[in-house]
């Protein structure tokens, strides 16, 4: 059978470069107008070349002088080309039979059981065939396929480690032995593997694409069970691969988001790590076409906020309140809404002095946060009429309260709950009597919002 | 053999060019000019004019003028000039007879065939039109070419030594294409080709002309689109704003009497800025986007990889086109080519090839690509509605694919291949092609026998499909030619003539009824849409032939079917 190589004219292993020429000097001969068979067979011979230098690579086998099996090997190849699982499986058990020692048919059988799902012959076949041959990477290779798709993982696991060995490194081995070492709880080895497999320079195409957001995937969901934290190099690479397949990726932006949003929160980072994170996520939002996409990475954005500030040591507990109230919170209903932001004012006054002190904090790193509270901030620290403030704040806290609860003011503070509710005397009296928690203000004293004016003539109207 | 001329057949201008020692010369028109308006129209004594003299009378009857034919091709729109409503297919045929006429008096024979261009992402309905409206200007169509690609070519023979990614951008008055090519030792590669063919230059037009409305709304409180002549300046105003903004910031809109109010004249007077400009077309720009990015996946090529950027089409001479280019893909487009002339050199260049003046052994040479997703019908799973992709777009032509299927009825002895072509998963949304019945399949279990079906697309858009039951060799097989009528509009007359006929009286009524039903929306059954279409169709060509008996057959169909609306 004329191989792809002799239809171009050339040597095997001829480079990319020579197969172009090759293929661009023939049709000139035999151009679509002129010879469109020939043309067509020229086209194949290039696509075919074209593919096995992006990593579909195959073994070579020595060519058997026997015709009859000459003739086999065209019949396989060609339902093989046409996708015709059955015969293709059927043909290769026939040449198998007929020549038991030939390699060839042996490699393709085992292929071609696999292809019909079956799995448990594919293995006993493809064993037979590592052991005649230990050698052989592929054989071994194809071996650590069928033993996985059995569901041997532990042998399955070993043939890989073995064809690592033997210089097995095309994508779809490499994607599997990442997941052999994922089930196998060999962490460290799954991250290294998908890490070689990154950091060598392969152009993507389309159709390839999802095979990078796996390794990603796999990157992403091992990361965390190994020693050394690499988040920093994946991200680069993650960021370099946005920039450069963007379009390919879009359709993949909700698995990396979910992804990287998983790897953030499987770790404690400081301040500015989570900086990263949300530059991968600001990325992402740029290639995204989806509305629902969009509002997932806005979502994830404010996820990783929250794990930061949940996580920053230098700043005060009442501040993760503060960022699930105002940025974390999808809260709809008014009135609850309404409710939390009291509840963290509250929590605030209580803890004025901090509050103030770490504002600088929230300005610089968390601006986003600090555009919210940032009125609040300033009465706190110019201290006028806290009192005052506090009051207001904690009568419509009182009133809301029950309706509502889960307000960590009280929570917090179960002193003020007492004061505000009384101590409960009846247990089994689920009606709360109100007791005043301030002293009462007559109608002619002095407005205590400051005015100067009575306060009958102020702040009593407007109640 | 004549020569073969190329024509770039276009939404609002024609152009016509031959091939003279080895190069593409353009040809003049009788008022010597290169560009011929697109425009058909009849004068007061009911003769056709064109080109200039059509667009000149298009201001003043509009009524009796067409332009735009192009965006109608391959629908069953009429268009109304006078008295008579006219199809598509036959003003373009007016037009080409024109190009045909003026081109055989330039060069001083009788041109007889052509090559015609088309946008890349016309369907094959749409090609099939441009071919009938060529045969009914007298002219052998020898090929449709796709325009971009003829962009390129006639770029590529100026350029045959680079070794280059081009990325051909095509924003013509009515269409947009995008198409990567690969040109390497001369030889010109398609690697895929996408589009819009409902997106182009009058757009921007018509999002001017609803803005200046608004504001002449605001100012007057009269609504212009009631009054067609107004309509028809406006239309004229805003295409030479438009213009105008391609080279200063700002155009002030004047038209001092443009419509009347209670006796009174009202002038339109507004001025529109460069920017207001940009952010009315905004989203029509957005729409380029989408097609760029299936040519670059499609063609594994990434932006970063694109060594020239060709802008071919008027509307590309706005500076904002370009702009959104750069801001895109981050590559300064280049003016390699003229934008008004290159497609029409083009195709004088393959029709140069065709008939031998430009040798291919040491000129250029190219290929092309099948820019729709072609497949049949299957049955999987819970649907039968599948379509399973057999050649998928974008793939170098000429090419064969086969694919193997199962049975998957007990004991089937036939199948049913139908073919279809387009990018939806579901059949029903795609076009459909042609169907053939494949017999004598051994009556056996559920998926014990196998049927192979190959397709085989040639460079002249003729698919051959072959299905052969691999148990017992047999086999059947159906062409379809994309460059002819398919199946299912075979056989379609010209019937607007109707009236004509002996027996309209009698039919009118019910004919009208139907015309209305159909028209009103609320018909949701699109089922019963096609069907009361058809029958009305039957009736009308009945009428046509004064065929009584088939007419009152086609009649009671219609009844009937009414009834169940």
């Amino acid at each position: 059978m004329e191989t792809y190589y002799e239809r171009l004219g050339l040597a095997p292993g001829a480079s990319q470069l020579e197969i172009k020429k090759a293929y661009f000097k023939l049709i000139r001969k035999h151009s679509p107008e002129s010879d469109p068979q020939q043309f067509q067979l020229i086209r194949e011979a290039y696509e075919q070349l074209r593919r096995l230098a992006e990593g579909d690579t195959e073994p070579q086998f020595a060519v058997n002088p026997d015709p009859a099996a000459a003739v086999f090997a065209e019949q396989i190849e060609r339902y093989r080309r046409l996708g015709d699982r059955e015969a293709f499986r059927k043909t290769c058990e026939e040449a198998f039979c007929l020549f038991p020692e030939d390699r060839r048919f042996a490699y393709l059988l085992i292929q071609a059981l696999r292809g019909c799902g079956k799995t448990g012959k594919a293995v006993k076949h493809a064993e037979a065939l590592a052991k005649k041959e230990p050698e052989n990477k592929w054989f071994v290779r194809e071996l650590a396929f069928a033993c996985d798709e059995r569901g041997f993982s532990k042998k399955s696991f070993q043939a890989c480690a073995r064809a690592y060995e033997l210089g097995c490194r095309d994508i779809p081995f490499m994607l599997m032995y990442s997941l052999e070492c994922n089930s196998n709880k060999e962490f460290d080895r799954g991250v290294g593997i998908l890490m070689e497999l990154l950091c060598q320079k392969y152009k993507w195409n389309r159709e390839g694409i999802s095979k990078l957001v796996e390794i990603y995937v796999g990157l992403m969901s091992m990361e965390s069970h190994i020693r050394d934290t690499q988040y920093q190099v994946i991200l680069e690479h993650l960021t370099a691969d946005l920039e450069r397949y963007g379009i390919y990726l879009a359709e993949y932006v909700m698995e990396l988001a979910t992804m990287t949003l998983h790897m953030c929160s499987m770790r404690r980072y400081r301040g500015e790590e989570y900086f990263r994170y949300i530059q991968v996520f600001l990325r992402l939002k740029e290639i995204c076409r989806e509305d629902a996409g969009e509002e997932f990475l806005d979502l994830a954005m404010a996820e990783i906020g929250f794990q930061q500030i949940s996580n920053d040591d230098r700043l005060s507990e009442v501040f993760q309140y503060a960022y699930e109230t105002y940025i974390y919170s999808r809260e709809e209903d008014e009135t609850i809404r309404k409710f939390s932001v009291i509840d963290v004012q509250l929590c605030m006054l209580a803890e004025r002095e901090k509050v103030v002190s770490q504002a600088d904090i929230i300005r610089r790193e968390y601006p986003y946060l600090y555009e919210k509270v940032k009125d609040f901030f300033k009465r706190l620290e110019e201290g006028k009429n806290l009192v005052y403030l506090k009051d207001s704040l904690f009568k419509t806290y009182c009133q809301m309260e029950p309706y509502i609860s889960g307000g960590y003011y009280f929570e917090k503070y179960p002193e003020e709950k007492i004061r505000a509710k009384g101590r409960v005397l009846h247990s089994a009296d689920s009606e709360y009597s109100y007791t005043r928690s301030s002293k009462k203000i007559g109608r002619n004293d002095p407005c205590p919002c400051g005015s100067g004016k009575k306060y009958k003539h102020c702040c009593m109207k407007k109640r | 053999m004549g020569t073969i001329i190329g024509i770039d057949l276009g939404t609002s201008t024609t152009e016509a060019a031959v091939i003279k020692d080895g190069k593409p010369v353009m040809v003049v028109n009788p008022d010597k000019e290169i560009i011929t308006p697109s425009a058909v129209g009849l004068d007061a004594d009911e003769n056709f004019v064109i080109g200039a003299r059509a667009k000149a009378q298009y201001l003043l009857s509009p009524e009796h003028t067409a332009v735009e034919i192009k965006r109608k091709m391959g629908t069953d729109d009429t268009i109304r000039l006078g008295k008579r409503a006219y199809t598509p297919i036959a003003l373009s045929a007016k037009l080409l007879e024109y190009v045909k006429t003026y081109a055989s008096e330039y060069l001083g024979e009788e041109i007889t065939r052509a090559v015609i261009s088309v946008p890349a992402y016309f369907d094959d309905i749409q090609r099939q039109a441009t071919v009938k409206a060529g045969m009914e200007a007298g002219l052998s169509v020898e090929r449709i070419i796709n325009e971009p690609t003829a962009a390129a070519l006639s770029y590529g023979l100026l350029h045959l030594e680079e070794e280059s990614h081009i990325l051909v951008y095509d924003l013509g008055g009515g269409t947009f294409d995008v198409t990567l090519l690969e040109m390497f030792d001369g030889v010109l590669e398609v690697k895929a080709s996408s589009g819009d063919n409902k997106l182009g230059g009058k757009d921007f037009d018509e999002k001017l002309v609803e803005w200046l409305n608004e504001q002449f709304m605001k100012q007057h409180g009269v609504d212009l689109r009631r009054d067609r002549y107004a309509m028809v300046k406006l239309k004229e105003e805003a295409e030479r704003c438009k213009i105008a903004l391609s080279t200063q910031d700002s155009f002030h809109v004047l038209v001092p009497m443009i419509t009347e109010k209670k006796g009174k004249p009202l002038a339109l007077d507004v001025t529109v800025t460069a920017a207001q400009f940009e952010s009315l077309v905004e989203e029509l720009l957005a729409r380029t986007h989408r097609p760029i990015d299936v040519v670059l996946a499609d063609s594994g090529i990434l932006p970063s990889e694109i060594d020239r950027i060709i802008l071919v089409g008027g509307s590309t001479r706005m500076p904002i086109v370009s702009k959104d280019i750069k801001n895109y893909l981050n590559i300064e487009p280049s003016k390699a080519v003229d934008p008004d002339f290159a497609v029409a050199e083009g195709a004088a260049i393959q029709a140069g090839i065709i008939q031998g003046s430009i040798r291919q052994e040491e000129s250029i040479l190219m290929t092309d690509v099948n820019p729709y997703t072609l497949g049949i019908r299957i049955m999987d799973g819970l649907t039968d509605e599948r379509m399973s992709v057999i050649i998928p777009r974008n793939v170098t032509i000429p090419t064969t694919r086969s694919q193997v299927y199962y049975t998957c009825m007990d004991y089937q002895t036939e199948a049913h291949i139908e073919i279809y072509q387009g990018e939806s998963e579901i059949v029903s949304s795609n076009h459909f092609l042609g169907e053939f019945i494949i017999g004598q399949i051994p009556a056996r279990k559920s998926g014990a026998e196998r049927i192979a079906v190959e397709f085989s697309y040639n460079i002249n858009g003729m698919l051959a499909v072959k299905a052969t039951v691999l148990s017992t060799g047999r086999d059947a097989s159906v062409e379809i030619d994309m460059m002819q009528e398919t199946e299912d509009s075979k056989g379609r007359i010209d019937v607007t003539g109707w009236k004509e006929s002996s027996y309209a009286k009698q039919f009118r009524t019910i004919i009208r009824r139907v015309e209305r039903v159909l028209k009103e929306p609320m018909t949701d059954d699109l089922f019963l849409r096609g069907e009361l279409d058809d029958a009305l169709y039957d009736l009308k060509e009945a009428l046509v032939n004064e065929d009584l008996e088939t007419a009152q057959e086609a009649e009671e169909d219609l009844l009937e079917l009414l009834e169940e609306l």
